[in-house]
């Protein structure tokens, strides 16, 4: 949708096909266009000569940075978990913000990511004397994974179990919290019996513990705001636009030969406090959400 | 306006018996002044924009720039491209200078064939339908992405046509006649009436062997330059 509203009203409304909310967002080729009116020019900041695809590439680094910092545009992705226990990452997928399976009601249940292991990149087969076991062109043999096998059927009920031997000091003192049979000090970086998950950066994969087979599970994650190759469907949220301009005259002086410190200092100082009222702006914060989740304590509010 | 340019030329140079200008002389300082006064009006540009930027011209009647540009945009021209194989080519036969290339209503930019690889190579700043670049081979162009197949335009500026004073014979003198099909006036805006007059002059004085002409012509020239300062 433009910035200019032209079309009826009634046509927004009962149009499915009308981008609903697109109100919000102006695309980088938008920005990109304005800045090159207004910032490039024979007597503006920028000379003419100043090249259109530099422009592009500070507007679309912006546009990550933003993505990481300010905007947080949380996308979710929902699949089913099936055999392999394992899922493909999104090909936006830049981040994770949570991972839940989805009960019979639609909410969400949060996984714990389970640090206690890793995904194996490679498991070699070896023999009875622990040789690697190559073939015949001299590659090693590649074998299932141990540490998967073993992590994928971990119980997060035990995990969580006081393990004794964990808490044995170099004395050989037991330090743990395990007096008189009960289990004190439970790990609550771990407390959690909806199954674990782990990520593979490289691999592009997120695994899943066994007892999370064929459910539903939605992650949550973070992109960078250029899954489109196509700068008209590249968006970013009208409160973060001057942001995003800032960040591109600065970077453009900062980049430029002979330009003076003073000059680029200043765009450097607007592009930081823009992005400060940019993160304040889109932290979605107000009154009534703060008196909301205030409701409830002992203290009284007028 | 040539007549009128012919005559104030041959009044300086008949002046005390200086000497005079075949039609074919003047014809022929005519299309070099011309070529001159085109050429240097683009550096006169680049000038008066750095004028500018240091807010040194002003609006309406002073804007200087906006004065000149409007000499330079009467050779304003746009020319459909068509593509042949990888490259676009252009028909036209008039291209002076080539100020850039429109695909719709997007601009074309145009990148240095040192850097165009590197360019479509670099997925954040790749081509695209909505930012096409090219870059120039030779008098053609090569236009990324190659999914663009139509529509392409060319801006340029066109080679001013060349002036030529037209005459019959009549009693063993020259008598214009601008009539004749071959006849072309300057192809320059009326504001360059003295500066070609000058220039025409310079070259009759060189060619008349007079130094006073070129003396004077040279003096005009240092002054209208000053002026631009």
């Amino acid at each position: 949708m433009s910035n200019v509203i032209t079309i009826p009203t009634i046509n927004y409304y009962e149009d499915p096909s009308e981008n609903w909310g697109g109100y919000q967002y102006v695309t980088i080729k938008d920005v990109v266009n304005r800045f090159m009116l207004t910032y490039v020019g024979d007597d503006r900041i920028l000379p003419s000569n100043t090249k259109r695809y530099q422009v592009i590439y500070h507007a679309k680094r912006a546009l990550q940075e933003l993505n990481y910092d300010a905007l947080k545009e949380v996308k979710t992705m929902e699949l089913e978990l099936g055999d392999a226990l394992q899922l493909i990452l999104p090909i936006d997928y830049v981040n994770w913000v949570r991972v839940s399976y989805v009960d019979q009601n639609g909410r969400y249940h949060p996984i714990m990511q389970n640090s206690d292991t890793t995904i194996v990149t490679a498991s070699y087969l070896q023999d009875n004397k622990f040789n690697i076991i190559f073939d015949q062109e001299g590659y090693p043999l590649e074998g299932e994974s141990v540490t998967f096998n073993n992590a994928k059927s971990t119980d997060l009920g035990n995990v969580n179990q006081f393990d004794v031997s964990d808490y044995i000091s170099m004395s050989g003192d037991v330090g743990g919290p395990n007096y008189g049979g009960a289990n004190y000090g439970l790990d609550t970086s771990k407390a959690n019996k909806n199954g674990t998950f782990n990520i593979d950066k490289k691999l592009g994969i997120i695994q899943f513990s066994s007892d999370l087979k064929y459910r539903v599970i939605a992650l949550e994650y973070l992109s960078d705001g250029l899954e489109f190759s196509d700068e008209s469907e590249i968006e970013v949220h009208k409160m973060a636009e001057a942001c995003l301009i800032n960040y591109i005259a600065w970077q453009m002086l900062h980049t430029k030969y002979n330009v003076q410190e003073y000059i680029i200092n200043r765009f450097r100082k607007e592009y930081f406090s823009q992005l400060n009222n940019t993160k304040l702006r889109m932290a979605d914060i107000d009154g009534e959400k703060i008196m909301q989740l205030l409701k409830g304590r002992r203290t009284w509010l007028a | 306006m040539i007549n009128e340019i012919r005559n104030t030329v041959l009044y300086f140079l008949s002046k005390d018996g200086r000497g005079y200008l075949t039609p074919l002389e003047f014809n022929s300082f005519a299309e070099m002044a011309q070529r001159s006064i085109f050429e240097s009006d683009f550096s006169a540009y680049n000038r008066l924009i750095i004028q500018q930027s240091n807010r040194l011209t002003n609006g309406e009647f002073a804007d200087l720039p906006k004065n000149l540009r409007e000499r330079i945009d009467r050779f304003s021209q746009y020319a459909p491209l068509s593509k042949s194989g990888d490259t676009w080519t252009y028909v036209v036969t008039d291209v002076h200078r080539v100020e850039g290339l429109t695909y719709n209503t997007t601009d074309v930019e145009e990148v240095s064939k040192l850097d165009i690889n590197k360019l479509n190579n670099t997925p954040l700043v790749s081509n695209s339908i909505t930012y096409p670049v090219y870059t120039r081979v030779g008098k053609d162009f090569r236009i990324f992405p190659s999914s663009i197949t139509t529509g392409v335009e060319m801006y340029y500026l066109r080679t001013p046509v060349s002036p030529k004073w037209t005459y019959n014979t009549v009693g063993g003198n020259p008598l214009f006649n601008p009539s004749l099909s071959d006849y072309k006036d300057f192809d320059m805006h009326e504001s360059c009436f003295e500066v070609l007059v000058s220039k025409i002059l310079s070259y009759a004085g060189i060619s008349i062997n007079s130094q006073e002409i070129t003396n004077y012509v040279d003096t005009q020239t240092q002054l209208e330059m000053a002026k631009q300062r």
